[in-house]
């Protein structure tokens, strides 16, 4: 039954509704009308667009929504009708989205989102910018506030520096760079450059070759980092976060402009990134996980563009933590070191690979390529001794944190009571060094990654953190000390 | 391979039904009466902690399950030998390639070591898949080479299914599937499981819940 005040989306959505139905058909479109210039018979196949226009209008159509006291009452299907009520405590972020052509008409399309995993349980195509802030507001009444702290400005925001730092900078836009030079010198695109019109190549010589190389190198790294730039400026210009009401407000996007309405305190995940050159002038991004969405990285990128903050000096961080109520990170005395036998691993993993490198290089260049080492082995030993630093545990008073990666490192926070899942790994070539992999599932996995995982512990340190969550009751009997080892029965017989 | 009435009554004599090892766990053990030891009456996650008056159950999948894999193997085997088949044939009779009559003892032999390996897989993967439920939750611990242990505590099952494909079902078996609110994990999958077995799981599963929901 239809409560009152039940209404349709807004009459010119129907217009976005077609264009969005007709965008998968446009290379067709455009094909069909390119070959139809002097047949116009041709363009009578246009009329195989008719369903898919009229299923966007019928869908349309059927669909209600109505306020209703404490949630919200939706309606949909024309042969099969749903029905759905969804309630306001229930609701764990509200996210809308403004492709450019819907801003010029003033249309958001919203998205309603649950902890109960799966796409988003109501999405409202599309309703007004006043419209969705009223559905907005009665969605939103029932949460307490977030206020920021002193000295953390109400709003944040990026800087033309922030944004030219994160289009040259953050990325793989080197590695990228690197790929399109190798693949230009396979096709001997080098010859090509014409560097003697500006008289700085001596025809025939190394000096000439190497110059070519650098000349490519560095026009094609321009090249990669323009189109980042660009692409860092679609996505996060326009780009603020703010307290409002009992949630943030995050906004991004310069023409399809993302806003979603998060309440901190439903947060699954949050996960501190930070890169090489972002660890060298102390910068790092905060990505966060709530749940609701399908689970991948589009999903999560739909909701917040990629990272909640994509970056931020790293001492700010901590009054964005007291801001979002993220708890501070242990000190590092807290944290659990690297076990030795992941060093081991890894050391023996890095002789291997750098004995085959060498190898490799010997055979091409002779004894020259027995140089290779010099660079390999302090490569690895530096490499060796990040990890050490940068992968462990640590327990805090709501959750578990886990520290991992030494290229890019990430810092993971896991609120306890966000876990839904545990799981243990052991493979045959870790088991070896006495190294498992730990897994937590949380309520939503997207965004950063799969699961939260660390890989090379101990099954000591395992059967810590089983303990520390409460789950070492059900441990399996592979990670238990060896005087401990009985098989399940027995051991349920020996509890009894 | 043996028809499949003969191996539903396996497991029973074979005494390592889920059924029966859940009798020695709940029962035989008397551990029904409480939850395990130690860690157990703390909180999990974050959840109180798990009440005492919840059975526990744990055990394998039925050895008839074993046969089950073994004709879906078969089945698998037989779509993969008659479509190979057909393109070597063609390519022998018909299209007349050079390469074919080489290519035949390679594709025979690639075929006999795949029905090899899908003959004996089942056992082994019945032999190191177990689970146990206890007033925590349910834990289940896979694989020989590859260990995995993976475990949902009660609090976090949104919802469970029961499922069973059509060999399942002439071997009277069901997979066993829990739902949680994750999205990588959120399909757990405990399979072999006889339909009575099954059937308590869920049932003990959705006590649990249906108390805290009280």
């Amino acid at each position: 039954m239809r409560p009152p005040g039940a209404r349709r989306a807004h009459g010119a959505s129907l217009a976005l509704r077609w264009i969005a139905a007709l965008r998968p058909w446009l290379l067709p479109l455009l094909a069909l009308l390119v070959f139809s210039i002097g047949d116009r018979e041709r363009l009578v196949w246009m009329w195989l667009l008719l369903p898919t226009l009229l299923h966007a209008a019928l869908d349309h159509w059927s669909r209600h929504y109505a306020l209703e006291p404490g949630g919200l009452w939706l309606r949909e299907g024309l042969l099969e009708r749903k029905e759905r009520h969804i309630q306001s405590a229930r609701v764990l972020h509200i996210s809308r989205e403004q492709p450019a052509l819907a801003r010029l008409l003033g249309l958001w399309e919203l998205r309603i989102e649950t902890d109960s995993g799966g796409p988003p349980e109501a999405v409202l195509r599309y309703v007004s910018s006043a419209e969705s802030e009223r559905i907005a507001q009665h969605l939103g009444l029932s949460s307490g506030g977030v206020q920021a702290p002193e000295g953390l400005p109400e709003q944040r925001t990026l800087s033309l520096r922030e944004l030219l730092y994160l289009g040259l900078f953050g990325g793989r836009g080197w590695a990228l760079a690197f790929g399109l030079w190798a693949v230009a010198n396979e096709f001997d695109l080098l010859e090509r450059l014409p560097l003697e019109r500006f008289e700085i190549a001596v025809e025939g010589t190394h000096f000439d070759l190497g110059l070519r190389h650098l000349w490519l190198l560095l026009a094609l790294l321009g090249l990669v980092k323009l189109l980042a730039l660009l692409d860092v400026c679609l996505r996060h210009g326009g780009y603020s976060l703010r307290p409002l009401g009992g949630r943030v407000e995050f906004q991004s996007g310069l023409l399809t402009r993302r806003q979603t309405r998060l309440d901190p305190r439903r947060i699954q995940r949050a996960a501190w990134r930070a890169g090489p050159l972002d660890r060298r002038l102390a910068r790092l991004s905060l990505w966060v996980d709530a749940a609701g969405g399908e689970g991948g990285r589009e999903e999560a990128e739909a909701a917040f563009g990629g990272a909640l903050v994509p970056t931020l000096r790293a001492a700010d961080r901590a009054r964005l933590e007291a801001w979002l109520g993220l708890p501070p990170a242990p000190p590092e005395s807290a944290w659990r070191a690297a076990a030795p036998g992941l060093l081991r691993r890894e050391a023996l993993e890095s002789a291997l690979l750098a004995a085959l490198l060498t190898a490799l290089s010997s055979w091409a260049y002779g004894p020259f390529g027995l140089g290779l080492l010099l660079f390999l082995l302090p490569f690895f030993g530096a490499y060796l001794r990040a990890l050490k630093r940068r992968h462990g545990f640590a327990f805090g008073p709501q959750g578990l944190w886990l520290r991992r990666g030494v290229w890019r490192s990430e810092t993971i926070y896991l609120p306890r009571q966000r876990i839904q899942s545990a799981r243990l790994i052991e493979g045959p070539w870790s088991r070896r060094f006495g190294l498992l992999a730990i897994a937590f599932d949380s309520a939503h996995a997207g965004g950063i990654g799969a699961i939260a995982s660390l890989p090379g512990i101990t099954p000591e340190a395992a059967r810590e953190i089983l303990g520390e969550l409460g789950l070492l009751g059900a441990a399996p009997d592979w990670i238990r000390p060896r005087d401990d080892r009985l098989g399940q029965p027995q051991a349920d017989a020996a509890r009894a | 391979m043996q028809p499949p009435e003969a191996h539903r009554n396996l497991a029973p004599e074979a005494g390592s039904s889920p059924t029966a090892d859940a009798e020695k766990c709940s029962d035989g053990s008397g551990a029904a009466a409480g939850p395990p030891p130690g860690p157990a009456a703390e909180p999990t996650l974050g959840q109180p902690a798990p009440r005492a008056d919840v059975a526990v159950l744990c055990g394998k999948p039925e050895l008839s399950w074993i046969e089950s894999e073994r004709w879906a193997g078969l089945v698998a085997w037989l779509c993969l030998a008659s479509a190979s088949g057909a393109g070597l044939a063609y390519s022998l009779w018909i299209d007349r390639q050079e390469w074919a009559p080489a290519a035949a003892p390679a594709v025979a032999l690639a075929l006999a070591a795949l029905g090899a390996w899908f003959w004996a897989r089942p056992p082994k993967l019945h032999a190191r898949l177990s689970y146990r439920l206890d007033p925590q939750g349910l834990a289940i611990e896979s694989g020989r080479l590859w260990r995995r242990w993976t475990f949902v505590p009660r609090q976090r099952v949104q919802f469970v299914d029961l499922v069973s494909g059509p060999i399942d079902q002439r071997f009277g078996l069901a997979d066993l599937v829990l739902h949680t609110a994750g999205s990588e994990a959120a399909e757990i999958r405990l399979p072999g499981l006889s339909l009575e077995v099954a059937e308590r799981l869920r049932a003990e599963l959705l006590s649990g819940l249906e108390r805290e929901a009280r």
